[in-house]
């Protein structure tokens, strides 16, 4: 079991970590940081946001300063789940050659896998990738590979809606975050984004960030190290719990949106693994706070992207998903009483 | 005739014109009535000025003075009347109650005139002065109290009645009016009813802080928490001046609900809670 010493080592590393991506990200703070409590809580993060707003560039910089191997698949709407399993080829030699696909090419040692506008795969292949999520393994040649260490990054794009495929409750629910990365307001951010020549250049940019910060292979070890040293108290359990019912029946504490039925509006609540990932996430970031306890403000923190994916609207609602989430998440927040 | 008796005679001569020199004449003079004073009693004198040669000048006013034991002369003046004499006017005050009916003599005195060196003598005139009661040997004997005379009472009893009424029932009314506003505040306004709460439990009992907490909520119009203490300051500026101790207050709360338990030196909420009421009491609408 790690000391305390290590935990407060391994602190001073992951805030590295977010100083290092700093480098190459200006303008996206609270990404970097959300992205950074789910890779000490060990949850994938599924990122959306406007074209070019630097999503990729992000993840690549993670992948960067995590260390390990990093293997990037671009979604589109032919790739097939085989493609990620094995790769067919003809050799020099004219000889038909079947080698590991992106998935299993690096084994135990692949750290980050980066699904690319996941939305424009095939269901089959977003199929294989929970398996692979929800596991870290996957069945392939007779036999199950295993990837212990590895953290899925996945994005997609807003705008394009054509030749997209939704991805279904279920995987959504297998992100721990699904994180909305904004575009740049603050005038200097924008400036810096459109005339200094250093952010025009993605490879050199990433170039910035400190290679390997975390000895990667740890990282389920801390991860597991971190939830059993932040403490929940009774109160504050109650609290979650009362979040979790509040998903449920929102009304029950007064919450009230406008325009909207809220006895009509919701079909499911957060899943008990949305509400895992609430508390895993909220405990990383009472340790990346220096604390040995959870608190409101934490469980604040992480709620907005943990739980917006996870409530499902009936369908008369589910089209206005994007407003509603947000604002039921807000409205839930500012509802349920602590302490009680 | 001898020379003595020339000189006598001569002298008799000279004696016979100073005393024609020094007239003196007497006075016209309207003495009050004899009988029927007590003490206290002004009584006055009237002295005619005026005679047949003409208006008497008085070289001096009958000075202001304690004449006897009985009497003392007042500020005297001169008075005309509708015929055209002038009367000089001297009050004397009885001052002294005799044990029984006595005479008392209002003094004789003089006045010279400034022209002719006139002199008038207002001769002593005497005035008889009882006593107010008898004087009997013991206070038994006093002569009892007037009987009053009997008012009619009754309107005066009704309307004070009516007005004690009116009073009692607008003093009842404003009670309930009170009670009625301290109940309603109890149950609406957010510190009225935490305080309220907080009179029947121990205030570092976690209920009463909690309380606590739900008035600040209520106050701020959303669940707050130390990061979003800003909004209960937008939303209720007059709680500003109490911001170093609401901070505390949550500070304190963290580390009790959701930290490693109450902290040492733990801030009276009751206290709090009080100072709160008293400013929203200040500000209600």
């Amino acid at each position: 079991m790690a000391s305390d010493e290590q935990l407060q080592d391994w602190r001073d590393r992951a805030l590295q970590v977010e100083e290092e991506v700093g480098k190459a990200i200006i303008g996206q703070r609270d990404t970097i940081r959300l992205i950074n409590v789910a890779l000490f809580a060990r949850g994938h993060v599924l990122l959306e946001g406007d074209v070019g707003v630097g999503k990729t560039t992000i993840l690549r910089a993670f992948s960067r300063a995590i260390g390990g191997d990093f293997e990037r698949v671009e979604g589109t709407v032919d790739l097939m789940p085989g493609d990620l399993i094995y790769h067919t080829y003809v050799d020099a030699e004219g000889k038909p050659r079947i080698e590991a696909g992106p998935l299993l090419r690096h084994g135990e040692r692949l750290a980050t896998f980066f699904f690319n506008e996941i939305n424009r795969a095939r269901p089959q292949v977003q199929s294989l990738l929970l398996r692979a999520m929800a596991e870290r393994t996957v069945s392939a040649f007779n036999r199950e590979y295993r990837f212990p260490h590895m953290i899925v990054f996945a994005d997609r794009n807003r705008v394009e809606k054509e030749e997209t495929f939704e991805l279904a409750s279920a995987a959504r629910d297998r992100f721990m975050f699904e994180l909305r990365m904004p575009t740049p307001v603050a005038p200097e951010i924008r400036r810096a984004l459109v005339f200094d020549p250093d952010f025009h250049d993605v490879d050199q940019l990433i170039e910035r960030v400190a290679p390997a910060i975390l000895p990667w292979q740890q990282l389920n070890e801390i991860g597991a190290a971190i939830q059993r040293s932040i403490h929940a108290s009774e109160v504050l359990e109650r609290y979650v719990l009362d979040l979790w019912d509040a998903s449920q029946a929102p009304e029950r504490f007064g919450v009230r949106l406008d325009g909207v039925d809220m006895s009509k509006l919701i079909l499911a609540g957060v899943s008990p693994r949305g509400m895992m990932s609430l508390t895993r996430a909220a405990r990383v970031v009472a340790w990346l706070a220096g604390r040995t306890h959870i608190t409101p403000a934490d469980i604040h923190a992480v709620a907005p992207w943990t739980l917006g994916h996870r409530v499902f609207f009936t369908p008369v609602y589910e089209l206005r998903r994007t407003q509603l989430a947000t604002a039921l998440i807000e409205q839930i927040l500012e509802h349920v009483p602590t302490p009680r | 005739m001898s020379v003595r008796t020339g000189l006598a005679l001569l002298a008799l001569m000279a004696l016979t014109d100073a005393l024609a020199a020094q007239h003196s004449s007497p006075a016209i003079v309207e003495q009050p009535r004899a009988f029927g004073y007590v003490i206290g009693d002004v009584i006055m004198q009237r002295v005619l000025l005026t005679n047949s040669r003409g208006d008497f000048k008085p070289t001096a006013m009958p000075p202001v003075q304690r004449v006897n034991i009985w009497l003392e002369r007042r500020a005297s003046r001169i008075e005309k009347t509708s015929d055209g004499r002038h009367w000089l006017v001297v009050d004397y005050q009885l001052i002294n109650a005799p044990p029984a009916l006595t005479t008392v003599q209002l003094p004789a005195w003089a006045i010279v005139d400034q022209a002719h060196g006139e002199r008038i003598e207002i001769p002593s005139a005497p005035i008889s002065v009882a006593p107010l009661i008898s004087h009997a040997s013991s206070a038994d004997q006093l002569r009892p109290d007037r009987e009053p005379s009997i008012i009619d009472t009754a309107p005066a009893r009704a309307r004070l009645w009516l007005w004690s009424i009116a009073l009692g029932v607008t003093l009842a009314a404003w009670l309930a009016w009170l009670q009625w506003r301290n109940w309603r505040d109890s149950h609406n306004q957010p510190f009225a009813r935490a305080l309220h709460h907080l009179r029947h439990i121990d205030e570092t009992a976690p209920e009463a802080w909690q309380a606590v907490h739900r008035a600040f909520d209520q106050t701020a119009g959303r669940v707050l928490q130390t990061e979003t203490l800003p909004t209960l300051f937008e939303r209720a500026p007059h709680l500003q001046p109490q911001r170093a101790e609401i901070e505390r207050f949550f500070a304190q709360s963290n580390e009790r609900f959701f930290g490693a338990g109450s902290p040492g030196n733990l801030l009276s909420v009751r206290a709090l809670c009080r100072e709160l009421r008293r400013i929203e009491r200040r500000h209600e609408q």
